[in-house]
């Protein structure tokens, strides 16, 4: 839950700080009681003023988050800088195929004759576009959907959406899938982001309803309603922004679903092998005989690198998720 | 009264729309499923039409009006006949089913309440023991091992267990013994052990982290507190309070996965040759096999909407803060 | 601590004696096969011939698309052989069009069911008139219109002649007669009525080998002793088990699980044969051309000269190193398998029946053809715009994908766009049923039908019209060339017939309706440590009927006998 910010008492007497001006009070303040362990002020307790953390100061706060982070930065400079960082194009099939890495190949080549490493580097691109699109394609049906149905919960409205939602979620996904790639008549990053938006809004719509329907009767929404606020202000003006951090490790969730959706979709060939992703890669492989051929790199490396973003980004959702369940929080302050 | 009556009604109009959903979507797909079948009898790229004619007539999906045949199937779906299939003519769907079912329940019905088990029970030591390495060790062990593709484990620890050292057998639901036998048991066994490690390395991640993550916020409730200052035993504490309220969200979860039992197995069942549900559908759709393709994921929605609507029925017993309803 | 340590000791050293114990679990229950007698092979395993996965489902009637065994226990008339195009005697010993609507079949005596039952005309005559009854029994297509007319009556004439009676000239018909339909036991087929719906759990049959054991996964076929060709079969037992892919199946036979594979395995001498040279071979033979097919109804695409020189601008030596490794050939231009069908190739196109890797040659016929470049270096049509193409291509179908990949690079070279779009293979052949396509891949031919495989290629009653999908992919029409094909299909003299096969190969060599490209191959993959006598380069011939094995293998070592070996 939102850690909610209720204004406290002022207290009676008010530190000056050094440079002699009065702190800035248009931010709730609490106050803690610190015991200082300084030598002055060994026989002294001392009331310091402290902000509450700010949501960064948060989530910066657990190693994990860290982790994740600086990882999502370096996936994230390697996507911006493939062209600099890889020697080949992706798209030049011209070395010699099926070789093994070398000092020019520093992963060797696949059976079609195009370099991995080049592949590998520019692969991040699509993978984090596809998490980021996938991501918030899906998050942002979930969220009206969801947040509308919670909070008319019992009338016909509900009704109508969480009878959409049920039927999403026990659609047949695979003939589906296959009847939306059939007809559609280019192959590419918009045909992915459809897909994995429509076979993963259902689940994160139930939970957004949930969660509304929870968040449904505190007071300051009773206090909206008996002020005249329409249902969809309510919604998203006033209980939305309490749920934002939820909403963010939903959206987190979601990226990180839609990558490990795109590499199962190109692995049963619904990809686009136009393009370079690292789904692409291990379909590629495994129907190409990698394994059986004794290319390991071709199939373990591609395998690897989806493992680490989809970690790095649940690294960071241990740190949102601190945000809004602050018994998560004091973690790792070591 | 109203409660259970609505959730009844519910029920009753997705099963139709989704029923209705499954005779649509599979008759959208392009590709005609004799032509389909002859190239896979005869392994040419080119189709002899004679062949073809022959193999309609046989299936028997002919001309029909869409409609009319809606009202056919829905005829016999209320009569209980499921239709035969194309890809196993003359066998009855029923019959088919039949011996598909049992080899996914075992597999991946097993395996999907084991890794319940074991996650639940590892999340909640973790929230237990919250900032001990142990803690850190599962959290970042099993993020990163379970985000790894479920069929990339699979391709990985066939060729190593199976080819390379041999200790497994590689394919299928079992060998060389006859059902019915005692060895066959050991048998069966042995041929389920890969697919079963493979499931297990991917599939307890998402229990561990939701238990945890529940658990961790029921222990900062304050009748934990007290509890724990009334004196209470830690592991009385643990399992019988705090375990049980953090497990009443992970249930839901829990019921809405077993839809994942059905079809979500697929690419893993094809890698090891294991004659499941998985396979199947997906043989089915490849093939357009339409009386098959229906009955699966008629079978999957029924098993799906049952589990949420026994959810949705039980929850209120559990939960009394949900017996409140809608007011 | 220490019982934490002891604890860990334990659990590790009860896991390892688990893991030691389970290494014979890898096959539990197997016996192995009886050992062979002085001559013979004791057992052949191949996978399972059911074309669904779920087990347990037996059913030995070859009509229903999941029979258990397709090759080995019903028998066709005769075999034509794809290289020499000879009929080899089977069920039949002869045939012919006395008539070109009647044809006469001379059965061979002295075969027998496996349950002793003798095999007579009555047994062919009820397979063929069961399909008048029961259309879905219809395969041979002899009672519909499908290249020639359609039957009348099929009678015996005595107890080893048979004779069909069309109502018109019925020649093309005569491969689907003689090698798609697989004689059926007239006493227990015929009183099943419909005998699609048949399920037969027993397996009477005349073939070279009888059911012998089915525990749902495995069934084992035992050689019969009573075979009318029984001296020729050295084979004791074959052994079907499982379904494998690709990558499955060349782990299986490179480990020695197998002895024989079917399937398109990747890069065959890499993954198979290198580890095991001695005892692990391949034979790719050509079967059928593979083609791009040019829809010769569209703009540009209708003109012979630019097809010719988009012709010489492919480099069928990259496309076969890219989609084959390197291990088929270059296909040439008449759409004849090379080197098996040489022997059929016009005298004026010897030497040149394949289009060789000519960019400049390209370059010269496009610009002679009125396709100049622009100042972009794209060529234009006559208004003035660039020329452009797609190459729709069957999603997953990575060898055509890396085919097109080259064509697609190949073309940007002497300036014609084409670009490459995948798309669900299903959805592809509705683009060709519709005609809605620029260029797609297919494959011509190969039989030795040729009115029918090459003929029926550049008919133009074979263009699709959105209802069935028909043979004339490419959509060329020539009504000279129709009269000739029709004419052809049921022409009798031989001279005649050589007259109209060539000219129908000067339209392939001059007109360039399908380009040609590389030969698609029929696959076998295979073991010699248990028996030889599988085709090879040394010694080739054609396994589209599988069944010929049976009489053309033979132990390893025809000194001693060989001994199943039988493990994974």
């Amino acid at each position: 839950m939102a850690p909610e910010e209720t204004p406290l008492p002022q207290p009676a007497s008010m530190p000056q700080p050094a440079g002699g001006v009065l702190p800035d009070r248009t931010e709730p303040v609490r106050t803690f009681r610190r015991r200082v362990t300084d030598a002055d002020a060994s026989t002294k307790e001392v009331v310091a003023v402290v902000r509450p953390p700010r949501w960064y100061q948060v989530i910066w706060s657990s190693r994990k988050a860290r982790v994740g982070i600086v990882m999502l930065a370096i996936f994230a400079l390697v996507a911006i800088l493939a062209d600099v960082l890889t020697p080949y194009s992706p798209t030049d099939a011209s070395f010699a195929p099926s070789q093994d890495p070398s000092a020019t190949h520093w992963l060797g080549t696949n059976t079609l004759g195009y370099d991995i490493g080049t592949q590998l580097v520019h692969g991040t691109r699509l993978s984090f576009a596809i998490g980021v699109l996938g991501g918030l394609a899906t998050i942002v049906i979930a969220i009206v959907v969801g947040l509308l149905a919670g909070y008319r919960e019992g009338s016909a409205l509900d009704d109508v959406l969480s009878f959409a939602t049920n039927l999403a979620l026990v659609i047949p996904v695979l003939p589906l899938m296959m009847v939306i790639v059939a007809y559609s008549e280019t192959r590419g990053l918009a045909l992915l982001v459809f897909v994995v938006a429509i076979t993963s809004w259902a689940g994160a719509s139930r939970e957004m309803r949930a969660l509304i329907i929870s968040m449904r009767n505190r007071d300051y929404v009773t206090a909206a309603r008996f002020g005249g606020d329409g249902m969809l202000r309510i919604v998203f003006r006033e209980i939305m922004p309490n749920m934002s951090s939820l909403i963010v490790s939903g959206f987190i969730g979601a990226a990180t679903a839609a990558i490990a959706a795109e590499a199962g979709l190109s692995f049963m060939g619904f990809g686009d092998p136009n393009t370079v992703s690292w789904g692409q890669m291990l379909a590629q492989a495994n129907a190409n005989g990698a394994l059986v051929q004794g290319l390991w790199v071709w199939l373990v490396a591609p395998g690897v690198m989806l493992a680490l973003l989809m970690t790095s980004l649940t690294f960071v959702n241990f740190g949102v998720d601190m945000l809004s369940n602050p018994h998560l929080r004091e973690e790792e302050e070591k | 009264m109203v409660y259970y009556a609505r959730k009844t009604g519910y029920f009753l109009l997705t099963l139709w729309a989704a029923i209705t959903l499954n005779f649509v979507i599979p008759r959208l797909q392009p590709g005609d499923p004799a032509e389909i079948m002859v190239t896979q009898l005869t392994g040419r790229g080119e189709v002899d039409p004679a062949q073809v004619a022959a193999i309609k007539t046989m299936l028997g999906y002919g001309d029909d009006n869409v409609f009319v045949a809606y009202w056919q199937y829905l005829q016999q779906l209320a009569a209980g006949d499921l239709g035969i299939s194309f890809t196993y003519f003359p066998a009855p769907v029923i019959e088919v089913l039949g011996k598909a079912l049992p080899w996914t329940l075992v597999l991946v019905g097993l395996t999907q309440i084991l890794s319940f088990v074991i996650g639940t029970l590892l999340g909640a030591v973790a929230a237990w023991r919250r900032n001990s390495r142990f803690d850190a060790t599962i959290s970042v062990g099993s993020t990163f091992v379970g985000n790894l593709q479920s069929v990339w484990i699979a391709l990985i620890v066939v060729f190593l267990f199976a080819y390379t050292l041999g200790w497994f057998p590689a394919t299928g639901g079992y060998g060389y013994t006859d059902p019915g036998t005692p060895e066959h048991i050991a048998d069966v066994v042995a041929h389920g052990f890969l697919p079963a490690l493979t499931l297990m390395i991917t599939a307890p991640i998402g229990f561990i982290l939701s238990m945890r993550n529940t658990m961790v916020q029921v222990l900062g409730e304050d009748y934990i507190r007290l509890a724990s200052a009334a004196g209470l035993k830690e592991r009385t504490l643990a399992l019988g309070y705090a375990a049980r309220n953090a497990l009443l969200p992970v249930i839901t979860g829990f019921a809405l996965s077993l839809g994942v039992l059905m079809g979500g197995s697929i690419l893993i069942e094809t890698v090891f040759d294991y004659p499941g549900m998985g396979r199947l559908m997906g043989e089915a759709t490849s093939n357009r096999d339409f009386p098959l393709m229906q009955a699966i994921l008629l079978a999957t929605i029924v098993i799906v909407l049952t589990a949420n609507f026994i959810v949705d029925l039980i929850y209120p017993l559990i939960d009394p803060r949900a017996r409140k309803a809608s007011a | 601590m220490r019982t934490r340590t002891r604890t860990r000791m334990a659990a590790s050293a009860a896991l390892v004696s688990a893991l030691l114990a389970t290494s014979a679990c890898a096959n539990i229950g197997l016996t192995p096969a009886p050992a062979a007698e002085e001559g013979m092979i004791a057992e052949i395993r191949m996978p399972s011939e059911a074309a669904g996965s779920v087990q347990g489902i037996l059913n030995y009637n070859w009509l229903s698309p999941n029979a258990t065994v397709q090759t080995w226990l019903f028998e066709p008339l005769m075999i034509r052989d794809r290289f020499t195009c000879e009929a080899i005697p089977w069920l039949a010993t002869s045939y012919e069009w006395p008539t070109p609507d009647r044809m006469v079949l001379t059965l061979r005596e002295g075969v027998q069911w496996s349950d002793g039952e003798p095999f007579t005309a009555d047994d062919v005559v009820y397979t063929f008139m069961v399909g008048k009854e029961f259309p879905a029994a219809d395969r041979a297509g002899i009672w519909g219109e499908y290249f020639g007319a359609p039957a009348e009556n099929v009678r015996a004439i005595d107890d080893h002649t048979v004779e069909i009676q069309f109502s018109g000239a019925a020649v093309p018909k005569t491969d689907g007669i003689l090698s798609t339909m697989k004689i059926l036991p007239e006493h227990i087929y015929a009183e099943q009525g419909d005998p699609t719906l048949f399920v037969d759990t027993v397996g009477v049959a005349t073939g070279p080998f009888v059911p012998k054991d089915y525990n749902g996964r495995r069934l084992i076929l035992e050689r019969n002793a009573n075979y009318w060709n029984a001296d020729e079969v050295k084979i004791q037992r074959i052994s079907m088990e499982g379904q494998y892919d690709a990558n499955s199946g060349a782990l299986k036979l490179r480990g020695g699980a197998l002895d024989l594979y079917r399937g398109d395995i990747p890069n065959p001498n890499r993954s198979v044969v290198a580890p095991d040279p001695e005892n692990a071979h391949f034979f790719y033979p050509p079967d059928a051309t593979t083609v791009i097919a040019l829809n010769n109804e569209r703009p540009v695409l209708d003109d012979p000269k630019f097809r010719e020189g988009f012709a010489y601008a492919i480099d069928r030596e990259a496309i076969t190193e890219r989609a084959t490794y390197g291990i088929m050939e270059p296909a040439s231009q008449s759409m004849l398998l090379l080197p098996y069908q040489e022997q059929d190739i016009p005298e004026k196109w010897r030497g040149k029946e394949t289009i060789p890797y000519d960019p400049d040659k390209a370059n010269e016929l496009l610009d002679a053809a009125g396709y100049e470049k622009n100042a972009d270096g794209w060529r234009v049509d006559d208004e003035g715009r660039p020329l452009s193409f797609v190459f729709s291509v069957q999603a997953g179908w990575m060898d055509i994908i890396a085919m097109a990949d080259v064509v697609v690079r190949n073309a940007k070279d002497v300036g014609v766009q084409v670009k490459m779009v995948t798309t669900d293979p299903n959805a592809v052949d509705g683009m060709q049923r519709s005609g809605n396509f620029d260029m797609v891949v297919d494959f011509v031919g190969g039989g030795c039908q040729r009115s029918r495989d090459l003929g029926a290629r550049l008919q133009s009653s074979q263009i699709s019209h959105d209802k069935e999908l028909l043979l004339n992919r490419a959509r060329y029409s020539n009504p000279e060339i129709d009269a000739l094909i029709d004419e052809w299909a049921n022409v009798t003299d031989p001279a005649r017939a050589k007259e109209i096969e060539e000219r129908v190969i000067d339209v392939f060599m001059t007109e360039f309706p399908y380009i040609a490209l590389q030969y698609a191959p029929s696959r076998l993959i295979y073991r010699t440590e248990n028996a030889v006598g599988w085709p090879s380069e040394d010694d080739p011939y054609p396994v589209d009927q599988l069944i010929r094995l049976a009489s053309e293998l033979r132990p390893a070592d025809d000194a001693e006998a060989s001994t199943g070996t039988g493990e994974d």
